[in-house]
């Protein structure tokens, strides 16, 4: 049984991909307008431009049905940076949308798409906090180490996960049978609550963000067959 | 005897393929992939055979020093493309209405609550 499902698994793939494929991978970049709570009470540095505003990303579709695809599409905003007190620190919002979208070709070369997504989102804070443990100064000074205490790194990240949903409308051009650039205008709802954050396995709070509805613009370049 | 039968059959293919092999290397213009996709376009060819069509279109341009016959195939494709997809079919239609008065709503809303 286990091996037959493996053996079902390889022979769907292998017959998708010798057979005449419809598969298309694209390289994303979008632009949307979060608000970050970014304040004197809390750490957050100050984000701008790529590390706010741009979305770098990837996605993959698989044409089902004359006029239909289905595909996963994934854009990330990366923060890279230090604490207001100086601990490094990265903020990555991970969109990762479940996309069913439709289109035609309105004249040779030229497609209108429109998709609609349900997305499940992740946000994930990572620090590298630099303190001192008595545990490794009692330690060490069992071996006769005077030279005082010594720092240590600990790296560790909170994360949350949100549902939201996103629909954009779409035009493409072939450049060539298998290479299109597309333009996307859309709308990102996300339901995220900054209450549901954990570290540690800790239910904790974060960031304030206002995000619940976002414009958004993307671009792709994409090739497929 | 059934031995012999598998055995054959395995030989005559792996002649017939290094025959068919040896004759694309000498002349590139009659490889399989290029007739394959004169004749069903360029959407019969696999993922695995695409490559190969490029690098022997390539091959295959220099020898004629022409690229006539393969703008030719891929304009096909376009026009084929095209005429199959000028139109929206069953359900896509009705799919495309809901993403146009969803995202028509959601502008609407934003604005409103601003």
């Amino acid at each position: 049984m286990f091996q037959n499902r493996y053996l079902f698994i390889f022979s769907f793939f292998a017959g998708i991909l010798f057979s005449q494929p419809k598969f298309s991978i694209g390289m994303d970049v979008g632009y949307y307008k979060p608000a970050m709570a970014v304040s004197s009470e809390n750490q957050l540095p100050q984000a701008s431009g790529f590390s706010a505003d741009v979305l770098p990303g990837y996605s993959m579709f698989y044409q089902f049905f004359p006029g239909a695809r289905v595909g996963f599409s994934h854009s990330f905003s990366i923060h890279i940076d230090q604490t207001k007190s100086g601990t490094p620190f990265s903020r990555i919002f991970s969109y990762r949308m479940f996309i069913l979208e439709t289109f035609f070709l309105a004249r040779e070369r030229w497609e209108w798409n429109f998709s609609l997504a349900p997305t499940w989102n992740k946000g994930n804070i990572h620090l590298d906090a630099k303190g001192n443990f008595t545990e490794w100064d009692t330690f060490l000074t069992g071996f006769n180490y005077t030279q005082g205490s010594v720092s240590v790194i600990s790296s560790d990240e909170m994360t949350t996960y949100w549902f939201g949903f996103a629909s954009f409308i779409g035009l493409r051009y072939y450049i060539r049978s298998w290479c299109a650039l597309d333009i996307k205008a859309g709308f990102m709802k996300n339901n995220y609550d900054n209450k549901n954050w954990k570290f540690q396995g800790q239910k904790v709070d974060g960031p304030e963000m206002t995000i619940s509805g976002e414009p958004i613009l993307t671009m792709k370049v994409i090739f497929g067959w | 005897m059934k031995i012999i039968i598998v055995v054959i059959f395995f030989l005559f293919s792996v002649t017939n393929a290094k025959q068919t092999e040896n004759q694309r290397k000498e002349n590139p213009c009659k490889s399989t992939y290029i007739k394959k996709a004169r004749e069903g376009g360029l959407r019969s060819l696999s993922i695995f055979e695409m490559p190969v069509y490029y690098y022997d279109v390539r091959r295959c341009e220099d020898v004629i020093e022409s690229n006539k016959i393969f703008v030719d195939i891929e304009q096909e494709q376009i026009t084929a493309d095209f005429t199959q997809s000028k139109q929206m079919r069953s359900w896509t239609s009705s799919f495309a209405y809901c993403a146009i008065s969803t995202l028509t709503s959601l502008y609407i809303e934003l604005i409103i609550s601003k």
